[in-house]
């Protein structure tokens, strides 16, 4: 090859580059327009004294903070106790959620033991299964456990937690069994060699290593918890206890007295901690669901 | 193993008794009420004095209204529901036949409210709440683009196609799609009804109306105005309602709850005294007339002590009055209603003097759903015969009605 | 050691609970609860169950809330569990036996209440007749005294006929009385013993008399009602008139007029079989639709994982080029949509697909001079908008796992593949994707699974609407879960929770017939089980 060629080459590439970079870029531009555009929709909502969801015009004809100090500084609607519910259950729900999908996933991955296929088909059956009519039962189940263990009844953390952690050995559990078969065996044959037992390779070697799946099935427990609202307003009864998402939930479905300005200012700050919890934990979601799985 | 095992036992027995030593808590008797937002910010207000005075507890439980009655069916025979509900008369059907209330009596007091609203609560001879409001629809009107409201439905779509033509505003009359409880006016003004009324002048469910000719008509004319592009396809309930809030329409059927918000946009607006008929010289659009009460669940533990909350605390004439003022709805008391000086209310209550009760039978869920699926499809795919729509509902509901599916 | 401290405080505790529960009828959670304590045992205690130990918390917990409420929803298949027979035998006949009748000649009074001096739990009652008796009675519990014979010390009767004062008893304060009412004035039997009188239920405050019972049972699935005499029987959970003082001509009970009785309400709930169904089977009406919304649920989720899918891949294809700066914060960003709960994102979207006044129709309508789609009034543009929102929900997701996914595939494979000259697209075809799919391929079962029952976003989008006809509960929008919630909770045609179970079954056979036999024949199972 002729210097010549090279250089035609090079400027070429160069040039495909700077396509491809705005090409990209323009790409990112839309989809960026696509995933905030309806939360700019929302923001201005909050900020709209007067009007509703449908009729909310790009810059609010009126603007001020009325619905913020209303969500705030009511003692109707205690929003900083929701709020604080809210985190306490998903946080308890997220961690408690994780451990119990752990301790399955490393027994799938590493035991071969009859009814190990047949407990799995089970786990994503139990997944499928429309539950739609469960809640009564639900209901009474719980009621039942806190005639004799009040802090697991009605109108508990306890009990609502227990219903969310039913669920718990579900389908993350197979997340969490692939990432556990890419961590390899030899590590766990070299520790049992020294005499090390199945309960401290699990803690002490394959738990720390698969620390960003965790760190997955975690968020996607504490933003599925966050966000429920059927089981929560069962349950839970009480203003004191209740959550975030069944307030917000009723500025809304009142059907006479929709408080749209409210709901939005709500939604948007009820929003954050789910923001934190993605941002903090954002370098062990992209490098962690699938990583260790390719390479097998 | 054996070892194991024996170790286990001698544990177990040592564990039991200390197992058992966990015990339920007592809980205090007081009167749990479920309300929505705004009826419970009410009580909390004014249910202070009420405990002070009278050494009981009110634990007022909010609830999305819809939700009062989804819950109530969960938690009441559990055990675990309210004493107290607040809600709409045409649950009644349905509670009652679920065994979910228990009936009160106010004696000679019942004379002081309003004689709709109790008749309204009033399920097979037995009264089932204390009424706290009434509501109805009733035509609401722009003054500023219709001097006199029209009387006849013609008339309304004569004006509607005179003010689209001159451009004073986007639309004349609306209505949102579908929703049975606002198609109801127009149907009785065409001579159309639901159900029949017998001899002792209660509602007949063995005489379905859908169906008949004047049911009919009144479909035909919502549908052409549609199909003359003079009703836009897709509206919602809130939709219709911003467009009339915003001076883009200038006619529109809906109640009591929405006169706050449009005095807050600054609309200026009017009541007609009567929803157009059907005809010249007919009779007036019917609106169904609602009511809204406090009731006792079937399972309270406090009975009489709900009950007497019922009659002292919810029939008292402020209680009323905050009533109204956060929903404007005319209070049920009626020595409340006398202090009122309200000329929508007034507007109102002329408009409903001719209404009828909404049928509380508890076929009426099945009701609503058929009809309104009925009148959505009319409105949204003007191909579809009224005629066929309404007969196709009416021999939904007679067979629901008749126990078959 | 320490595992069998905590195994013995396991089993004290479900030997304690199963105590409880069992004498409270709670048979079947009892067996339920004592099950999960053996197989926690055995998992502890059993060689060959070891790997048990590891699932036991999470198995505990599933087979608890998660399989017992569904045992319970298989139960109440076979039920006519519905409005009219909600409640359980014993609930409705609690309901029946409170309710009390005032015989025709029986007195009622108005009342005051008295409380001893000497032990504040003994009261008395002065009661003034109303109708039915001639002169104001004294009662006690137990006892009634006219109020001639009744010693009233210095006091003097008041305008009312009520006394000043009373010896030994001082008066209740009206404020007093609501706080006593239940707890204790209707707990004391005032009164002769065959003539208790009790304040009245409907008018607590200002009638007692003699009230009594309108119901009795002489036996278990026998209705009497003392104050008409007749006789019913529960048929179904339903107590039907079979006998009374009237019977007309074609044998059917009537009051004294001839007007038929009707059945006494609440009724309960009873076992029916296969009543469920064979109403499933036999109405055309409810399985018409049925099939439709089968279709339509597969579909969406299947299209919802496709879209979701394809744009996440898409995108995160596109920020995965080394050379564009800022990636890191612009995927941040791409990920807010995940960060707002569900079901306040439906409910913008469906502000913005609102038909006339949301602001999509009105770009459309203003820059194409068209109207825009129907998104919520056509059978066709309702579900494109619903795929619309589930994209906007689900693609952040899908692009945080395949940027996961697309940074461990190797380089030197696509260096492989460029030198025996493979174009970008078939490199993407035979390298990228197979790859990826063999790495999320749970992923996208889970998030199949997690849609197929996405009751959010159908319902709040457009509850399951439009309608399809009048005639039918289902709309065009309605996926499995949205259906029989609707047919259960009697936003429709009254609560059936029976037939909504019954329907609820018959969609997780299929499920599960469908999945079994994918996972047996294909090979995919052992894939996905086996290489991920």
């Amino acid at each position: 090859m002729s210097s010549a060629t090279m250089d035609i080459m090079s400027n070429k590439m160069k040039r495909d580059r700077w396509l491809g970079y705005f090409g990209r870029l323009l790409i990112v531009f839309a989809a960026l327009a696509f995933a905030f555009f309806p939360i700019i929709w929302i923001v201005s909502a909050s900020l709209n004294e007067t009007g509703t969801l449908n009729t909310q015009k790009l810059i609010p004809t009126n603007a001020g903070l009325d619905n913020y100090r209303t969500l705030l500084n009511s003692n109707v609607h205690p929003f900083a106790t929701w709020m604080w519910n809210s985190i306490k259950v998903s946080a308890i729900t997220a961690i408690l959620t994780v451990f119990v999908c752990a301790l399955g996933a490393y027994a799938f991955s590493r035991f071969r033991f009859t009814g190990r296929r047949n407990l799995m088909l089970t786990i994503f059956l139990v997944q499928v299964f429309p539950n739609s009519l469960t809640i009564v039962a639900t209901f009474l189940l719980i009621q039942t456990i806190g005639r004799h263990i009040p802090s697991f009844g009605l109108n508990s953390h306890g009990g609502l937690i227990l219903v969310y952690l039913g669920g718990a050995l579900g389908i993350n559990t197979w997340l969490m069994k692939g990432f556990f078969d890419s961590i390899p065996r030899e590590l766990d044959e070299s520790a049992r060699i020294d005499g090390a037992s199945d309960w401290l390779i699990f803690w002490r070697i394959i738990f720390p290593l698969v620390r960003p799946i965790l760190a997955v099935v975690g968020i996607l427990s504490f933003v599925g918890t966050y966000g429920d609202v059927i089981i929560a307003l069962t349950l839970l009864k009480d203003k004191e206890v209740q959550t975030l998402a069944i307030g917000l939930n009723r500025f809304i479905t009142d059907s006479f007295n929709q408080e749209w300005g409210v709901f939005s200012a709500g939604a948007l700050i009820g929003a954050i901690p789910i923001v934190i919890v993605i941002l903090s934990f954002q370098r062990f979601f992209v490098s962690g669901l699938t990583e260790g799985a390719v390479k097998g | 193993m054996k070892k194991r095992l024996t170790l286990l036992l001698v544990a177990v027995m040592v564990m039991v008794p200390f197992a058992s030593t966990i015990q339920a808590q007592e809980e205090a008797p007081a009167l749990t009420i479920w309300a929505d937002e705004t009826r419970a910010v009410v009580i909390e207000d004014l249910g202070a004095a009420f405990e002070e005075e009278y050494g009981v507890t009110l634990n007022v439980q909010q609830l999305a209204f819809g939700d009062i009655r989804d819950q109530l069916r969960i938690a009441g025979p559990a055990g675990e529901g309210p004493d107290v509900i607040v809600g709409a008369h045409d649950w009644l059907g349905e509670l009652v036949l679920n065994g979910l209330l228990s009936p009160i009596d106010l004696g000679d007091a019942a004379a002081d409210f309003s004689e709709v609203a109790i008749n309204a609560f009033t399920y097979d001879g037995d009264l089932y709440g204390v009424p706290y409001a009434t509501e109805n629809i009733a035509f609401f009107y722009n003054t500023d683009l219709v001097e006199t409201p029209p009387a006849t439905w013609a008339e309304v779509r004569s004006l509607s196609e005179e003010i689209m033509d001159s451009g004073a505003a986007d639309y004349g009359y609306i209505r949102q799609e579908g929703d049975p409880y606002h198609f109801f006016p127009i149907q009785t003004a065409f001579g159309g009804y639901v159900f029949g009324i017998d001899a002792e002048g209660s509602y007949d469910p063995s005489d379905v109306g859908i169906d008949a000719p004047g049911s009919i008509a009144a479909l035909q004319w919502v549908q052409d105005m549609v199909k003359d592009g003079l009703i836009p396809t897709g509206l919602d309930g809130v939709a219709a309602e911003t467009l009339f809030m915003d001076g883009n329409a200038a006619m529109y059927i809906t109640g009591p709850w929405n006169i706050q918000n449009f005095l807050d946009a600054g609309l200026n607006f009017a009541i007609a005294p009567a929803i157009p008929a059907g005809e010249e010289g007919g009779e007036p659009g019917k609106p169904f007339i609602g009511a809204q009460a406090f009731m006792v669940s079937a399972f309270s533990e406090n009975p009489l002590l709900a009950q007497a909350f019922l009659t002292e605390f919810v029939a008292r004439e402020d209680v009323q009055l905050s009533l109204y003022e956060e929903g404007n709805r005319a209070p049920a008391l009626l020595s409340a209603l006398e202090q009122l000086e309200d000329p929508y209310l007034a507007a109102l209550a002329e408009a409903g003097a001719v209404g009828l009760p909404m049928p509380a039978i508890p076929e009426m869920s099945a009701v609503w759903t058929s009809w309104g699926d009925a009148v959505t499809l009319a409105m949204q795919d003007t191909s579809q015969s009224p005629a066929e729509l309404f007969t196709t509902a009416a021999d939904t509901i007679r067979s629901t009605i008749a126990g078959e599916e | 050691m320490l595992r069998l401290i905590a195994l013995a405080v396991i089993d004290a505790f479900t030997i304690w609970f199963v105590a409880q529960l069992v004498p409270e009828g709670e048979v079947i959670l009892a067996i339920l609860v004592a099950a999960v304590a053996l197989l926690i045992n055995a998992a502890f205690l059993v060689e060959g169950m070891y790997p048990y130990r590891w699932f036991s918390p999470g198995l505990a917990l599933l087979i608890l809330f998660i399989v017992f409420p569904t045992i319970f929803t298989v139960y109440v298949a076979f039920t006519n569990y519905r409005d009219g027979n909600l409640l359980t035998k014993p609930q409705a006949r609690d309901v029946l036996e409170d309710q009390l009748y005032l015989p025709p000649d029986a007195p009622t009074y108005s009342w005051t209440a008295f409380r001893s001096t000497d032990d504040p739990s003994d009261y008395a009652l002065w009661l003034v007749p109303i109708q039915g008796a001639d002169q104001p009675v004294l009662a006690t519990e137990g006892e009634s005294i006219p109020a001639d014979e009744v010693d009233l010390g210095d006091n003097t009767l008041d305008e009312d006929g009520i006394p000043t004062g009373l010896p030994g008893y001082e008066q209740v304060a009206r404020g007093q009385l609501l706080a006593i009412l239940d707890s204790v004035l209707s707990q004391i039997e005032f009164g002769d013993p065959d003539a208790v009188i009790k304040l009245s239920p409907r008018r607590p405050l200002q009638e007692a008399g003699v009230f009594r019972q309108k119901y009795s049972f002489p036996d278990d699935d026998t209705l009497f009602d003392n104050e008409t005499g007749v006789t019913y029987e529960a048929v179904k959970g339903t107590y039907t008139p079979v006998d009374g003082p009237y019977v007309n001509d074609e044998g059917q009970v009537t009051d004294a007029e001839g007007n038929p009785l009707p059945v006494v309400r609440p009724g309960f709930y009873v076992v029916t079989g296969l009543d469920n169904i064979k109403r499933l089977i036999n109405n055309d009406r409810i399985r018409g639709p049925f099939v439709r919304v089968f279709l339509w649920t597969i579909a969406h989720a299947v299209f919802t994982v496709f879209v979701t899918f394809s744009l996440g891949l898409f995108l995160a294809i596109v920020l995965n080029a080394k050379f564009m700066p800022g990636r890191a914060v612009m995927r941040t960003a791409l990920l807010v949509p995940y960060a707002i709960p569900a079901f306040i994102s439906v409910l913008i979207w469906k502000g913005l697909l609102n038909e006339q006044l949301g602001i999509v129709n009105k770009t459309i309508s203003s820059v194409l001079g068209v109207s825009g789609p129907g998104w919520t009034s056509s059978a066709m543009w309702v579900k494109v908008g619903i795929l619309m929102v589930q994209l906007w929900l689900g693609f952040p997701y899908m692009l945080l796992i395949c940027t996961g996914a697309l940074q461990s595939i190797p380089n030197d494979i696509y260096e492989a593949a460029r030198v025996d000259g493979a174009s970008v697209l078939q490199q993407f075809r035979h390298l990228t994707l197979p790859l990826l799919l063999v790495a999320v391929g749970p992923l996208l079962i889970a998030s199949f699974a997690f849609n197929f029952n996405n009751f959010t976003v159908v319902e709040l989008f457009n509850k399951g609407g439009p309608p399809i006809a009048p005639d039918t509960a289902a709309g065009h929008s309605d996926i499995l879960i949205t259906y029989t919630y609707d047919l259960a909770f009697g936003s429709g045609r009254g609560a059936d929770y029976g037939f909504a179970s019954t329907i609820t079954i018959v969609i997780f056979l299929m499920v599960a017939t469908i999945t079994f036999f994918n996972f047996r024949f294909t090979q995919s199972w052992e894939e996905i089980s086996e290489n991920v």
